[in-house]
């Protein structure tokens, strides 16, 4: 453990020295030090409408996810339950989902609602749906159908078998789609503000950029991978070890 | 309450395929009140898909089941009447004992009141296992785990328990010791088994009939009545030489 630690941090000292190393030698405009960088960051961080942008954002990623989950979820669990939907899922809905980059879809939104929220929750949620179907899916298809059978000599009731014995055994899987998920929506809700709102860390990013403050672009960047890499290591790790591995069935 | 000897399961002509696999042809037996019946056959014959059928699990291609003189061809139509044990636990992992033994009352639709919950208590106390309520599956002994499944079967307070092999995953000694709590139970719960088995010692052991199946095409090949007096020896001349009859009738 220990070990490990020491070894991470060397591997940052290291990106810090390169880094260092590549900015001294351009000794460009363009490419500012770790220091400035800081500096910018440090600028950001103690300002309060940042912290507004940044709430924004997270709203954004977090409203979205959700919009996106809920979508996902229902048309993943339809296809189980309906042929008709089983057929539209797999044949158009997922497909489409899938292949369409996700800028289109914010080009497209832009054009619908204008600069908003709903262009950058919106784009999250066409980002993060797939994520969902394939995730419920590979549940499904994992599923024990010897629980299902031991719950309907109970019931006739679909409804309380999907509450009860499917959707805890759903879990897992739904957690790790909202895990990658999490990490798609940060990205793309930044991509979406750049041009699909007036608010928001993207929008901060597309301002500094717009007027050549290149520490700022630099700044905001290393501000937004500190904030991935909390949700990730943090609050999900955290998760997974507290609840997740817990409930993963052992075999029974 | 009805009494003893009334009929509570009627099978009629029960005839069932897969594809073209013929399995089950023209199966008729009763269950009355209080009563063991085991059905033995060998393995691979549609012990498992009989019982199914029975349960209301899958409709059969003929015949009809009847529970109380009731039609049974849906799931969940009988579900006040039976409990079901299959061959494995199949305990939801991520609920301690207690509550997969709760989980008929939840899946009935109601919220778990008092009242049922003494009622997990007292299932779990009739199978031993008052103090691993709060123990989760993985934590159970194969033993144990059985247990649970069969205190989920009987909290309902069924009329008839429908038991798969339900002991075949089990060593000797663990078999044994459940054979003779779950003729304890049944005695205390006046209620009617019907327990499916390849064992012929486990069919001499708990039934008052056994109910001998054939090679599939899978037909009703004999009856046996066992008047034995219970409790039951298993190492008395008796008990060899009808567990000899059984051998012989299923070769
Ligand atoms: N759902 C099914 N689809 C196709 N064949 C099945 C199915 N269930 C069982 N069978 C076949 O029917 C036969 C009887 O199976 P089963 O009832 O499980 O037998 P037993 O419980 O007596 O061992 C077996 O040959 C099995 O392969
Ligand atoms: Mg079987």
């Amino acid at each position: 453990m220990v070990k490990k630690l020491g070894m991470a941090a060397l591997a940052v000292l290291l990106f810090w020295l390169v880094w260092w190393a590549i900015a001294a030698f351009s000794n460009s405009a363009l490419f500012p030090t770790p220091w400035q960088t800081v500096r910018a960051l440090w600028v950001i961080i103690t300002s309060s409408s940042s912290w507004e942008h940044i709430g924004i954002s997270t709203y954004r990623v977090v409203a979205g996810t959700a919009i996106g989950s809920a979508v996902g979820a229902v048309l993943g669990l339809s296809t189980r339950y309906w042929h008709f939907m089983e057929i539209t899922v797999k044949a158009v809905i997922y497909p489409l989902l899938q292949s369409v980059p996700t800028i289109c879809w914010a080009l497209i939104f832009v054009l619908w609602f204008g600069l908003s929220d709903t262009t950058p929750i919106l784009a999250v949620a066409s980002a993060v749906a797939p994520f969902f179907i394939i995730n419920i899916w590979e549940g499904l298809k994992e599923l024990d159908s010897n629980l299902t059978e031991m719950a309907s000599v109970y019931t006739s009731s679909r409804w309380r078998i999907l509450n009860k014995v499917i959707m805890p055994m759903l879990y897992p899987y739904i957690f790790a789609a909202t895990r990658s998920s999490m990490m798609v929506a940060w990205k793309v809700v930044i991509l979406g503000e750049i041009f699909g709102a007036a608010s928001g860390m993207g929008y901060m990013l597309s301002i500094a950029f717009g007027s050549y403050r290149i520490e700022q672009v630099f700044g905001w960047t290393l501000a937004f991978a500190a904030i991935l890499i909390m949700f990730d290591y943090g609050i999900f790790k955290y998760i997974d070890k507290k609840f997740i591995r817990k409930w993963k069935p052992q075999e029974v | 309450m009805e009494t003893a000897g009334s009929i509570v399961l009627e099978v009629n002509g029960i005839s069932h395929s897969f594809e073209d696999l013929r399995v089950l042809q023209d199966i008729s037996f009763t269950v009355n009140s209080e009563e063991v019946v085991c059905i033995l056959g060998p393995s691979g014959c549609g012990k498992t898909t009989l019982l199914r059928i029975v349960a209301g699990l899958m409709p059969s291609h003929q015949g009809n089941i009847l529970i109380h003189g009731k039609d049974n061809g849906r799931p969940g139509t009988a579900r006040q009447e039976i409990g079901v044990v299959f061959q494995e636990p199949r305990l939801l992992p991520w609920r301690t004992a207690a509550a997969n033994v709760a989980l008929p009352f939840e899946l009935v639709g109601k919220k778990a009141s008092e009242t049922d919950l003494n009622l997990v208590n007292l299932a779990l106390g009739m199978v031993n296992l008052i103090d691993f309520g709060g123990s989760y599956p993985h934590q159970l002994s194969g033993g144990m785990r059985q247990r649970v499944s069969l205190a989920r079967a009987l909290v309902t307070n069924p009329r008839i328990l429908l038991m798969d092999e339900p002991l075949t995953g089990l060593d000797v000694v663990t078999r044994e010791e459940l054979q003779d709590e779950i003729i304890r139970i049944w005695r205390e719960k006046q209620m009617s088994l019907l327990w499916v088995t390849h064992d012929p010692e486990e069919a001499v052991f708990m039934a008052d009939r056994v109910i001998v199946l054939s090679n599939r095409p899978t037909t009703i090949k004999t009856v046996l009545d066992i008047n034995m007096t219970r409790p039951r020896l298993r190492t008395t001349r008796e008990f060899a030489a009808v567990e000899q009859e059984l051998r012989q009738l299923l070769a």
